[in-house]
């Protein structure tokens, strides 16, 4: 014990010189090609020589790439980067063709026909073929991927080409074929996955980070860096600290961490996160089983406070339960549907009998900014009388109790789409949808969600897509607050950014500027 | 060896016990495993799968057994949460956070002795009261914040350290310990000042018995019966108290491994215990539970060993 | 010299003790008897606390008995914290809870001693009110566990044998189990609040309480004036609480102070796993939490609730110093 203290402190008091010489050597070890941890010391330090490895901090884990099971938003995020479907989606929400060159669609809606890109392969080498095609399209319908369930047959035509019938006639499929391409028989994605994108997993250590490298066979624009390593930090004030201190050389940040760096060192990638943050309300519990009492929390709310609050003014206000990113079915006129109204509010309570109202709000304690929209919440709901009580929760008893139990009054969460099309926010509002954890119950609603997803002409089914979220606002289903910002945060030495409608990171773009 | 024995057979049961009680605990708390892997977009026939896929379907007394089972033959079952055999996953972490223990405990006894004694010396005197401001300070500012503070301050003013980069112990541990001074002194600051508290104590107490009035009286000087004679009786006090320490380090260090990103156990534990992983946290439970026993045992026979009454007893038990 | 030392490791063991002396078990045991070379530290007359023969006692008398001038500051210390949060149940400057965003992130000054919050919040108000949850938590974690820790550790020191045996493997096991697991356990059976608090860490500090008054009890129950009462019929209730309990109090008050300051930490503690006291509710664990957030940008946040937590604590040391000095 004694040995080990005095060497710590001769270390300590040499600490200044060895690391100034152990930053010069790191900044001369910068060459290495694998992307291996360790080379990322902020070190401009007199080398002109471009960074080839971009460290970037996340404050969760990442830990399960299997694209069939781990469907979490950050493990989303991050394979992004290492699987491709026969589509993609691209910067302003299109769905495009990725691993099929050219895709066809009849006019009904119901069959469509893929052309397989030629020379694609692996990152274990191996070319994709139709085979691997196949076998990913039925784990997909097997592990129950959005959409596929309306897959009716699918076949291969030849060696190039698939047909894929439908049930139902489905104009927005091409978005759930976003889905991964594996090849055939894997198993072990979680841990070794295996895909076609830009970028493969090169090296993995839980709690710590995850390297990715870049694919060299990669048949489309290769990626401009030679390795970015995620490095999975504790929470964002440790990340703030890391990014000062040169460990880290961008990350994802929040927006009250964000406000706090200094423009000249850092840029600033605002986008959204595309998903909704609503205060849920449990409408199948009293007093908010009362149409008036929802809305006059609507009232209450306001949602430009809590963003100039809580998001420091980056956020968009929503109120809708669609994200304004997917602008071609977002009903903008919601946003202000409610104005806040503290009389009307508290007028509407008291025809439902419910002034003096006081209810618990449920929130998830590892997510700092729905605790912190709380808190404002709850100063809002004072101004009506209302008294509202905060309890926080961890991540596991709060998916149990209030999301599958719906064992809750109120909840503040952010509802993601997994895919970039309206279905992913609205399916949840239908009266007997697995994952309706507002218990949301309207006739009216189920009626106009369903003629939504059948119709087949364009325009009517933006209409009807716009009219199924004029329901949920007026019923006030619960409080659609805002579209919290994503803000991923560069130092001045890297840049390049692709911002899309759904929460991904796309390390291809990003590249060294040789500050 | 009877006595070595009956504490092996006392052990055994303490651990079993302890694992009980991590079975109970899991009864209690809400939440799935499998939910949390899929997130919440997935549905109820994807949950089943995974849930039949990772054995979580079973009821949770038959988990338990399956783990003790394999437990008794060393196998630690799967990772719920990591898939991967939990002995994987816990290899080379344990040496992480035993090495970031016996720097604290270093940094901790060294201070805390010097400190204490130094102090009781001065009793009432100027340099008393500076190092009762310490203990004050030392014992006042969180965990979590004191790393904080220390990243800011050490880190990104004065570039000791680059914050949140942590140094493998194999690949360099010249860096190891470079950055671990400072997680460690984080949690050694508030356990010196408390060792401080004690030993002070001690030895003021110490000070005023008719040997060192004698000692004084023949004209020995003050820092020799401080240091030669009073010190030695007052450590034999204290020693009970690193028992105890051990406890407190291993909770100090489950905050501070997550806020200066050290992969050590604490980190694995609450990462385990929030993502409900069963196999995960019994195990390390176990580890933690088996850490803290043998220490407070090794403890016990460094007691006896300085402090022959004790000895005497034991003899004759 | 020998001897000299053996005599005199009893005194210094006074004041922590070994942690576990097996074997202690038979009362009646000649042995252990034998080995009670240590001499009691009090006279046979019980009642009265311990007077020990000190070389400040040889001092002439001063006019203020030594630790008054500790003990004074101690409690003005604790008593302005006590005051400004007693005063905060009936007046802050500002609203603890009002927000204004026209008025955030402001540094201090005359209107706002300590700046205001991301809120836009008083930190000066919200440290008043927090300052009283805090006390609140601190004081009644220590004070339940203490109590508790009484009882087990004076049965457990007293009965000895198996009973001493399944008392200490219980505590160990507490002890060893992780704090977080015994927090969340209690707020998914409890409801989210100061008391569920208060109770986990009533749980964490129960094992080393007890332990302490275990050792003490262990010191004193062959003591001589021990033995003498019981020899003279005493219940043996009445010779743990009245004979042997006094003898232990000047160990217990150290542990108490630094409970206090324990309690305090730990709360913050739980403040960063979200479990502890609930928001927009202040106490000052939770106010530090939240500044280090944005301590790059208002470091002011975490200045109030650090000020305070380290006066308090301040004021609990020199009570507790003063205290052993002038009674003990």
């Amino acid at each position: 014990m004694k040995h080990i203290f005095t060497r710590s402190r001769a270390f300590a008091a040499a600490a200044a010189a060895v690391l100034l010489l152990s930053l010069s050597l790191s900044a001369c070890a910068n060459t290495a090609g694998t992307g291996a941890s360790g080379n990322t010391a902020s070190g401009n330090t007199g080398s002109a020589q471009l960074r080839d490895t971009f460290t970037f901090g996340i404050a969760t884990e990442v830990y399960n790439l299997d694209p069939f099971t781990s469907t979490t938003a950050d493990a989303r995020a991050v394979y992004f980067n290492i699987y491709e479907g026969l589509t993609e989606v691209t910067t302003d929400g299109q769905f495009v063709p990725c691993l099929a060159s050219d895709i066809e669609m009849s006019d009904d809606a119901k069959t469509y026909t893929f052309t397989l890109r030629d020379g694609v392969k692996f990152h274990n080498g191996n070319d994709m073929t139709m085979d691997d095609v196949l076998w990913s399209v039925q784990n997909a319908i097997d592990t129950g991927m959005t959409g596929y369930s309306s897959i009716a047959s699918f076949e291969a035509l030849s060696d190039k080409e698939l047909k894929i019938e439908l049930s139902v006639p489905d104009t927005g499929f091409l978005a759930c074929l976003t889905c991964a391409i594996v090849p055939a028989g894997s198993t072990d994605l979680a841990l070794s996955p295996i895909g076609t994108g830009p970028f493969y997993m090169s090296d993995y250590a839980e709690q710590d980070h995850l390297t990715l490298s870049r694919f060299d066979d990669y048949w489309g624009e290769k990626a401009k860096l030679s390795a970015v390593e995620i490095r999975f930090v504790a929470n964002s004030a440790e990340l703030l600290m890391a990014f000062e201190g040169g460990t880290i050389d961008g990350f994802d940040s929040s927006s009250g961490v964000a406000s706090q760096l200094d423009p000249e060192t850092a840029t600033l990638h605002t986008r959204n996160s595309n998903s909704v943050q609503l205060l849920a309300l449990n409408n199948a519990r009293a007093p908010f089983d009362d149409i008036r009492v929802r809305q006059a929390l609507s009232y209450a709310v306001n949602a430009d406070e809590i963003i100039e609050t809580v998001d420091y003014g980056f956020g968009v206000p929503v109120g809708s339960a669609l994200i304004p990113g997917l602008s071609v079915y977002y009903n903008e006129e919601l946003a202000d549907y409610y104005p806040t109204d503290a009389d009307k509010a508290k007028e509407l309570l008291t025809e439902a009998g419910a002034s003096g109202l006081e209810f618990t709000i449920t929130v998830p304690s590892n997510y700092q900014v729905h605790v912190d929209t709380a808190q404002v919440i709850v100063n809002e709901l004072a101004a009506i009388g209302v008294n509202a009580k905060i309890e926080q929760v961890d991540w596991a008893t709060w998916l149990e109790s209030v999301y599958s139990g719906r064992n809750y009054e109120a909840t503040i969460i952010s509802v993601d789409g997994s895919l970039a099309y309206p279905t992913a926010f609205l399916s949840r509002y239908v009266s007997d949808a697995h994952n309706n954890f507002v218990n949301f119950n309207s006739a009216e609603y189920d009626d106009v969600y369903k003629k939504a997803v059948a119709a087949t002409d364009e325009n009517e089914k933006t209409a009807l897509f716009k009219e199924a979220q004029e329901v949920l606002t007026k019923e006030a289903a619960s409080v659609f607050i805002q579209d919290i910002s994503s803000i991923n945060v560069y130092s001045k030495s890297f840049d390049g950014f692709a911002g899309y409608p759904l929460y991904a990171y796309d390390f291809s773009v990003i590249y060294a500027t040789g500050n | 060896m009877r006595y070595f024995i009956r504490k092996l057979i006392v052990l055994g049961v303490s651990i079993f016990f302890i694992t009980i009680l991590t079975f109970l605990a899991f009864h209690i708390l809400p939440g799935d495993p499998a939910q949390l892997i899929l997130g919440t977009e997935a549905s109820q026939e994807k949950l089943e799968a995974l849930r039949i896929q990772l054995g979580t379907n079973r009821p949770l007394y038959v988990q338990y057994f399956s783990w003790i089972s394999g437990f008794v033959r060393g196998d630690f079952g799967t990772s719920i949460k990591y898939s991967r055999p939990v002995s994987e996953l816990l290899a080379g972490r344990l040496e992480v956070t035993v090495l970031l223990g016996l720097m604290v405990m270093a940094i901790t006894l060294f201070f805390g002795v010097i400190l204490g004694v130094f102090s009781a010396g001065k009793n009432g005197k100027l340099p008393d009261d500076v190092i009762s401001a310490f203990t004050i300070l030392g014992t006042s500012v969180p965990g979590f914040f004191m790393s904080i503070l220390f990243m800011w301050i050490f880190g990104l003013i004065l570039h000791l350290f680059a914050p949140g980069k942590y140094v493998d112990y194999h690949s360099d541990p010249a860096g190891f310990i470079r950055y671990m001074i400072f997680p460690a002194l984080a949690i050694a600051i508030p356990q010196t000042a408390t060792l401080v508290k004690y030993i002070r104590a001690a030895v003021i107490d110490e000070l005023s018995t008719a040997y060192v009035r004698t000692a004084k009286g023949k004209g020995v000087p003050f820092t020799m019966i401080l240091f030669g004679h009073v010190l030695k009786n007052a450590i034999v006090a204290i020693v009970p108290l690193i028992g105890m320490m051990i406890g407190e380090i291993f909770s100090g260090s489950i905050i501070i491994e997550q806020v200066f990103g050290i992969p050590g156990v604490g980190r694995l534990l609450v990462s385990s215990v929030l993502s409900r992983d069963f196999p995960l946290t019994q195990t390390l439970v176990v580890y933690v539970a088996l850490l803290i026993v043998i220490t407070n045992f090794i403890v016990d026979l460094v007691i006896q060993f300085l402090d022959p009454r004790i000895r005497l007893m034991e003899e004759q038990a | 010299m020998a001897k000299k030392i053996m005599e005199n490791t009893g005194r210094g063991a006074g004041h922590i003790g070994p942690d576990e002396i097996p074997g202690t078990a038979g009362d009646e045991n000649p042995g252990a008897a034998k080995s009670q070379v240590k001499k009691p530290r009090r006279a046979p007359i019980p009642r009265v606390l311990p007077v020990v023969e000190r070389e400040e006692q040889a001092k002439p008398v001063k006019k203020h008995p030594e630790g008054t001038c500790q003990l004074w500051l101690g409690l003005v210390l604790v008593g302005i914290v006590g005051l400004l949060s007693l005063i905060s149940v009936f007046y802050t400057p500002y609203d603890v809870y009002a927000m204004d965003t026209a008025s955030r992130f402001l540094p201090p000054s005359l209107t706002h001693f300590f700046g205001t919050d991301n809120y836009g919040r008083d930190v000066f108000s919200r440290a008043m009110t927090g300052a009283g949850f805090t006390l609140f938590v601190a004081f009644a974690t220590v004070a339940s566990s203490t109590l508790i820790s009484i009882v087990i550790g004076l049965i457990s020191g007293y009965a000895g044998g198996i009973v001493d045996e399944i008392l200490m493997r219980l505590l160990d096991a507490v002890s060893s189990f992780p704090g977080i697991l015994i927090a969340l356990v209690i707020v998914s059976v409890m409801n989210n609040g100061k008391y569920t608090i208060i109770l986990a860490l009533c749980i964490m500090f129960i094992p080393s309480f007890s332990r302490i008054v275990r050792t003490g009890t262990l010191q004193y129950k062959d003591a001589g004036f021990v033995r003498n009462a019981r020899v003279f019929g005493a219940s043996a209730p009445r010779l743990l609480f009245v004979y042997i309990l006094p003898n232990i109090f000047p160990i217990l008050l150290s542990s108490v102070v630094i409970g206090l300051s324990n309690a305090i930490l730990a709360e913050s503690g739980m403040s960063y796993l979200g479990l502890g006291i609930q928001p927009p509710i202040p106490s000052l664990g939770r106010m530090l939490y939240e500044a280090q957030n944005i301590i790059l940008r208002a470091p002011w946040c975490a200045l109030a609730p650090g000020l305070v937590i380290v006066t308090t604590i301040a004021g609990f040391h020199c009570i507790g110093e003063g205290l052993r000095k002038r009674y003990l």
